[in-house]
């Protein structure tokens, strides 16, 4: 035909053939044996360094950071506190419910959390940092129209100042700003807390690629150790 | 054989190319909608990226029958803020709806991409209208 390619495959076939038998049975040999490590998320926080003097000797440790104990009142004017999470992985973050901009919009990809892992035991808590406005009856609203189970998504309001002296702690930021639209800026984070109560992650609570990594990581938490 | 390999190869090629250009035109289009940006700066956070609203808090945009039916008063709407309960496609829905400040011409592209993508309806805007419309509304 004077038109020749530079390959004949029928020749090189058989060959290949149990090249790739050897090669597909090796692969599974070697996938079946060897544990996929996994990856461990860190534990987020300041780290203590205990410090004691025992014998004449310095003796430091390194103590990683606890969510210290809260106690807070949901949507149903039931106290949630240290308790109601303990052994428990949960997510937190900050919200009001007359805010205008970001709130909904995380409102709206927690929901997509709490349908995958609310029946998983992963609880949500969301704490309002305008408990002058939202009280108790406020968040019920708010819960309703979120159609969510009040014992696995939390609407927390309280004491004022507790309310920010937590947020603190979950290295959230929350302030009261009249120049804001609505009245206060919050970052739109999302805090993953582990069954310890050490923060172990902060993923964008205002995008889809955020919630796809937070849930990727209680997935991580699900299966730890 | 080899005469048969490069006729398929012959054919295969163009064939390719033409589905490939027919895809990227039709279905791979980086066109959007002008108002599809100031959708998303200023209704999506609530309304979402497809209209689809947030469960019984924000209702749809996507065939709302209200925004459908009472569509000139949109403008208003967006710009001085809703209160009160308002019924979408059969459900109630009370949640404030916060003003927006846009210009006359974000205006007209967010109605007519409303109109043609969202709510489905054969309104269409030009800007002197949307402005005449808009300063009726201003208190």
């Amino acid at each position: 035909m004077g038109f020749t390619f530079g390959l004949n495959f029928d020749i090189h076939l058989p060959a290949m053939k149990w090249y790739l038998y050897l090669s597909a049975t090796l692969l599974l040999a070697l996938t079946a044996c060897t544990p996929t490590p996994q990856p461990r998320l860190k534990v987020l926080g300041e780290t203590i360094i205990h410090h004691e003097t025992v014998g004449g000797h310095d003796r430091y440790d390194t103590v990683t950071a606890v969510i210290p104990p809260f106690h807070f009142l949901d949507q149903l004017g039931h106290q949630v506190d240290t308790g109601t999470v303990s052994g428990k992985i949960y997510v937190v973050d900050f919200f009001f419910t007359h805010c205008p901009s970001i709130c909904p919009k995380m409102k709206a990809e927690l929901h997509k959390v709490y349908e995958k892992y609310g029946d998983k035991g992963v609880l949500i808590l969301s704490h309002s940092i305008d408990p002058e406005r939202d009280s108790v009856a406020t968040l019920r609203k708010y819960a309703e129209k979120l159609n969510i189970d009040n014992s696995k998504w939390y609407l927390l309001t309280g004491e004022h100042d507790s309310l920010y002296a937590m947020a603190d702690r979950y290295l959230a930021y929350a302030k009261e700003d009249k120049d804001s639209p609505g009245g206060f800026v919050h970052d739109g984070n999302f805090i993953l807390v582990d069954q310890k109560r050490h923060i172990r992650g902060y993923y964008d609570g205002t995008t889809d690629e955020g919630t796809e990594k937070l849930m990727n990581d209680i997935e991580l938490l699900l299966h730890e150790k | 054989m080899k005469s048969k390999v490069l006729r398929i190869v012959l054919i295969a090629v163009p064939l390719g190319c033409v589905v490939f250009f027919l895809y990227m035109t039709f279905f791979h289009s980086s066109y959007e909608h002008p108002g599809r940006y100031v959708y998303m700066d200023h209704c999506a956070s609530c309304h979402g990226e497809k209209g689809e609203g947030i469960q019984q808090l924000v209702p749809p945009l996507a065939d709302a029958d209200m925004a459908r039916a009472q569509f000139d008063s949109l403008p208003c709407w967006i710009q001085s803020g809703m209160n009160g309960p308002v019924v979408v496609n059969g459900r109630t829905y009370d949640q404030p709806m916060y003003p927006t400040t846009i210009t006359d011409i974000e205006m007209t592209n967010l109605l007519n991409y409303l109109a043609t993508e969202m709510v489905h309806t054969d309104r269409h805007y030009k800007s002197e209208m949307v402005e005449q419309m808009m300063r009726s509304c201003r208190r």
